[in-house]
């Protein structure tokens, strides 16, 4: 039994992580099977592309067998861990894993996030192989090709898997940049307060007024526009929300007693930010950052689907989109299926956004008559 | 009898177990008597006063009870039916002025609206009657103010509008929950005495909802006293200010301020806090406060019982000799 | 406010690399200008001073209601913005109107039938909705409904025979034209308004008020279409005016798709060519319009919620 992950929660009735565990060992189990020359070939490979695609496969399986078996041997010396969960972050788990759509969007994510770390690997094609145009461009999807050929012969399938890699890295890593940068900002303009305050925040009044798109479009098409650089650019022009709602929480929050109280027995100014206005502020950035995940592919997307964000060969499921437009009468599936992808992955995160408010939401536990 | 409350049982059904707010709880109002609710926050008065116009939404509930006025069970009236009682032969006034006002209506919409709603006078005679309701409630210049919105009032103002809407068609029973709380303390003594005026001119039974006995000792003819839920003792006034006998009531009562205690060193206090109505303890809640405790506390829960001068409580160490 | 946008947008230009002539010479593939040419218009269009003095020239004129000239299509930037800012603003004022109708009626509907299979399903569906990337929806759209289906017009604002069409049928020719683009840019931000308004009025619906009204005995119907959702509405105000930015954001690739010539298309067409003062202009011109819209949502508040008053 402990041999088999996830078996063993399965027997403990923790339906979600054992499924969860065993669908991952079955397509661990898989990909190795039908892909081994593959991942030892990746494994000697120079390119850091193939190279960090095959050292996660291996750090994926391991981690997988190691936390179930480890499960099975804890399980056996009977868990009393329980008795020791009782905070409100575990209170917090327990509401979110409640709510089976937000934990069905976490699985689906994380699933994404190994399946587009592990697209050289599983995609059965080399996504920039152009090979005799005239007889493989525009097939419809089929077996060979799951979501068909473009224009110019490449399988779809295998560039939305890359396209995936793309997504979610400038979506995860933009929304990085945006929130420390709005998280600094408004917690150093908010703590100060007085004339910093009010030129920082007259600066970000300037941002808010721009239409978000516009200022991305302006800076993209300034600059040439590398992966880099939309990472940064995006970064870097959605952070003015993040900081305005840190500030106002956190003039909110510094007048409130134990703020004061740590500042009159003495603790420096980038203490008291740090240990004490950050933390009580995080929950709701938390979410807006998950929910700005969504809106950061979906604007990635967009940008590349103008052909002013990341320009073919390179695979963007919003510049596939585009291809997809300019044949839109000969192959609905060049457009259906990235759009389609893209659609889940927005829809995931913002589920899971959904989800994580809920469940960190304490406000509506109690609020009346008790 | 007017309202006669019997065995009702009200509970919050939350992610972490059931909250038994109102857990058994009988009571009865005579007309024209005013009958006072007594217990510190998070007892269950208010939940008590909400299940008797059976207004408790979810996610509590009312389990069990008979709640019975002018002879009609109101938890077994249909929607229409317990409208029409609701804010017509019973009124309502809330704890917290500022938010029992629907902030972006003028006061004087909101009195036309109730009036429209239980008489059938026409437009001009319900204006006039908004104006004299106000009036009535002490506002001076009644007819600029109709026209005023509730973040404009001060905060007696915004109470003693509460209530114009509660006595809008002069109600058999008013309930008022902490009608004085959330004011301060010289606004207080003029609501008070506003209610004690109203209720004698318009011959209304009251229901009143307080944590404070000088305020209970002021208006109230019969006293119950609540603690987590349950019912501890029921009696009239005087008896519970003079003969108490639940060491609950005798608690409340050593931490009311007297004017003679000022002279004493200090106030005496109930150790403890009020427990997790969620996590009560066993026995009779109240048991790991009481200072008069015996084993037999902790392990049964006291039930309530009748004694000499139709006192009713709810204690081991009471019993009937006394 | 306006200055702070202006020198932003001027500033960021100007330190990007790359040089508008590259672009200029592109055009030119066949006959490379020669040299003198290119000074030529270095000094035409001022690229020869130093940036402070571009930039205070470039304000002056600015005060003057003059953006400059295009470098492209050698026209005022002002003329070419005032053709194509009336179509903006009517796709963007349709979409407007179109999430106020649908997004408010569902979200009344989700709020009042709290827990119940419709709720359920207006907010999952909302939020399938909102989370569709708007481009993907309409090119599916006209996929269905223009390609396959035929039974609207792929892009533009007008048939090509329009000015043959009679009065009537010139009006139903535009009206075909806007609906595409009008739905998939009015739905996205109605989804968000349906759920923005569910979880106003809930809120609303667990205030004391309402609580005193329904003591009161006002019938439910009264409590929440009067009671509640008069509340519940004074803030959606504000949230268009927020949304403001992302519906123009979001009208820049619906324009694009559907050929619409309005300004995100040429915005488009401006940051393609590196044209500085159109790619000014329009970013300016985007920012302005935000601002005179949370201007008109500020003073609608004013006038609705009676918490605010004009004086402070």
């Amino acid at each position: 039994m402990a041999l088999i992950p996830g078996a063993n929660h399965l027997r403990d009735h923790r339906l979600k992580r054992g499924g969860g565990l065993l669908t991952l060992a079955l397509l661990l189990g898989l990909i190795f099977f039908f892909k081994h020359t593959k991942i030892m070939e990746f494994l000697n490979s120079k390119d850091i592309g193939s190279w960090s695609a095959a050292f996660i496969f291996i750090v994926l399986c391991v981690v997988t067998y190691t936390y179930s078996f480890v499960y099975a041997i804890k399980s056996r010396s009977k868990k009393d861990a329980d008795s020791r969960r009782n905070g409100a972050l575990h209170y917090a788990y327990k509401r979110f894993s409640a709510n089976s759509l937000a934990t069905f969007s976490a699985y689906l994510i994380v699933l994404m996030f190994i399946v587009a770390f592990l697209a050289p690997i599983i995609a059965p094609y080399d996504p920039h192989l152009i090979n005799d145009v005239i007889n493989t461009r525009y097939l419809s999807p089929s077996f060979t090709h799951l979501f068909g050929t473009d224009s110019l012969g490449r399988d779809l399938f295998s560039r939305a898997l890359f396209g995936a890699r793309i997504s979610l890295s400038i979506g995860i890593l933009s929304v990085l940049i945006s929130m420390s940068l709005g998280t600094i900002y408004g917690a150093v303009a908010g703590y100060f307060g007085g004339v910093i305050d009010n030129i920082l925040m007259r600066f970000v009044d300037v941002i808010m007024a721009f239409p978000i798109f516009f200022l991305m479009l302006l800076l993209v098409g300034v600059f040439d526009a590398s992966i880099l650089m939309l990472i940064l650019i995006l970064g870097f022009t959605s952070w003015a929300g993040t900081a305005r709602y840190i500030r106002g929480e956190i003039l909110s929050l510094r007048e409130r007693e134990f703020i004061e109280s740590s500042r009159a027995i003495g603790l420096p100014a980038h203490l008291i930010i740090w240990h004490h206005l950050i933390p009580n502020a995080l929950s709701p950035v938390l979410v807006s950052a998950t929910l700005m995940v969504g809106g950061m592919i979906m604007a990635e997307a967009g940008l590349s689907f103008l052909g002013i964000g990341l320009r073919p060969p390179t695979p963007s499921w919003g510049n596939m989109i585009s291809e997809g437009q300019e044949a839109v009468f000969t192959g609905w599936w060049i457009a259906f299926f990235p759009g389609l992808l893209l659609t889940i992955t927005i829809l995931s995160f913002n589920l899971l956004a959904d989800g994580l408010r809920d469940a960190l939401d304490t406000k509506t536990l109690m609020r009346k008559y008790v | 009898m007017l309202l006669e409350v019997t065995n009702l049982r009200t509970s919050f059904f939350l992610d972490n177990g059931e909250l038994k707010a109102v857990d058994d709880i009988s009571f009865s109002i005579e007309e024209k008597q005013t009958l006072a609710i007594v217990g510190e926050s998070g007892c269950g008065k208010t939940v008590a006063a909400m299940s008797i116009l059976n207004l408790v939404s979810l996610p509590g509930r009312i389990i069990s009870g008979r709640v019975n006025f002018e002879g009609a069970n109101l938890l077994e009236l249909n929607n229409d039916k317990l409208c029409d009682i609701r804010g017509r032969k019973i009124g309502m006034v809330f704890q917290e002025p500022a938010s029992s006002l629907n902030p972006v209506f003028t006061i004087g919409a909101q009195l036309r609206e109730t009036l429209v709603r239980h008489t059938q006078l026409n437009k001009h005679e319900i204006s006039a009657r908004a104006i004299k309701l106000l009036g009535d409630m002490d506002f001076k210049e009644p007819e600029n103010w109709v026209n005023a919105y509730p973040h404009q009032l001060s905060g007696g103002m915004k109470q003693r509008a509460a209530i114009a809407l509660a006595m809008c068609t002069q109600p058999k029973l008013l309930i008022a929950d902490e009608p004085t709380t959330a004011l301060d303390v010289t606004v207080q003594a003029e609501i008070l005495d506003l209610l004690k005026f109203l209720k004698e001119e318009h011959e209304m039974a009251m229901l009143l909802i307080s944590h404070d006995l000088g305020v209970v000792a002021e208006l109230a003819d019969r006293v119950t006293v609540m603690y987590a839920g349950k019912q501890f003792e029921n009696a009239s006034l005087e008896h519970i200010l003079t003969v108490a006998k639940h060491p609950y009531t005798q608690g409340l009562l050593k931490s009311m301020l007297h004017l003679d205690t000022i002279n004493n060193d200090f106030l005496e206090v109930i150790p403890g806090s009020v427990p997790d109505l969620l996590d009560l303890p066993k026995g009779c809640s109240f048991h790991p406060r009481c200072s008069l405790k015996e084993s037999i506390c902790q392990e049964h829960v006291p039930k309530i019982s009748l004694h000499k001068n139709n006192t009713l409580c709810a204690c081991h160490l009471v019993t009937n000799q006394y | 406010m306006l200055l702070g946008i202006a020198s932003l947008v001027f500033f960021i230009i100007h330190i990007a690399p790359g040089d508008p002539l590259d672009m200029l010479i592109n055009q030119y593939q066949r006959n490379v200008p020669s040299p003198e040419t290119i000074e030529a218009f270095r000094i035409k269009y001022g690229l020869d001073q130093p940036i402070h003095i571009q930039y205070f020239k470039w304000l002056q004129n600015c005060l003057a209601g003059d953006l400059g000239e295009s470098f492209r299509y050698h026209r005022p930037v002002t003329t070419l913005i005032t053709e194509r800012i009336p179509f903006t603003i009517q796709l963007t004022f349709l979409a407007l109107l179109f999430d106020a109708l649908f997004g408010i009626l569902l979200g009344i509907i989700s709020a009042v039938k709290q827990y119940t299979l419709t709720d359920k399903i207006i907010s999952v569906g909302s939020l399938i909705i909102y989370s569709i990337p708007g481009f993907w929806l309409a090119l599916m759209l006209i996929l269905i409904f223009s390609v396959n289906l035929g039974w609207l017009p792929l892009s533009q604002t007008r048939s090509l025979d329009y000015d043959l069409l009679s009065g009537v049928d010139q009006f139903k020719d535009r009206l075909m034209h806007l609906i595409l683009p009008v739905f998939v840019l009015g739905i996205a931000s109605a989804a968000s308004t349906a759920r923005y308004l569910r979880s106003r009025l809930l809120e609303v619906l667990n205030e004391e008020f309402i609580l005193a009204a329904r003591a009161r005995g006002i019938k439910e119907k009264a409590v929440i279409f009067s009671h509640a959702l008069k509340n519940a509405l004074i803030p959606i105000i504000t949230i268009y005016g927020m949304s403001l930015p992302f519906l123009l954001g979001g009208s820049v690739l619906i324009e694009s798709i559907f050929s619409w010539p309005g300004m995100g298309s040429l915005a488009i067409e401006a940051v393609q060519n590196r044209d500085y003062p159109l790619i000014l202009a329009t970013t300016m011109m985007g920012a302005i319009l935000v601002v005179l819209g949370n201007l008109l949502a500020d003073i609608m508040y004013a006038i609705v919620d009676p918490r605010v008053s004009y004086d402070t």
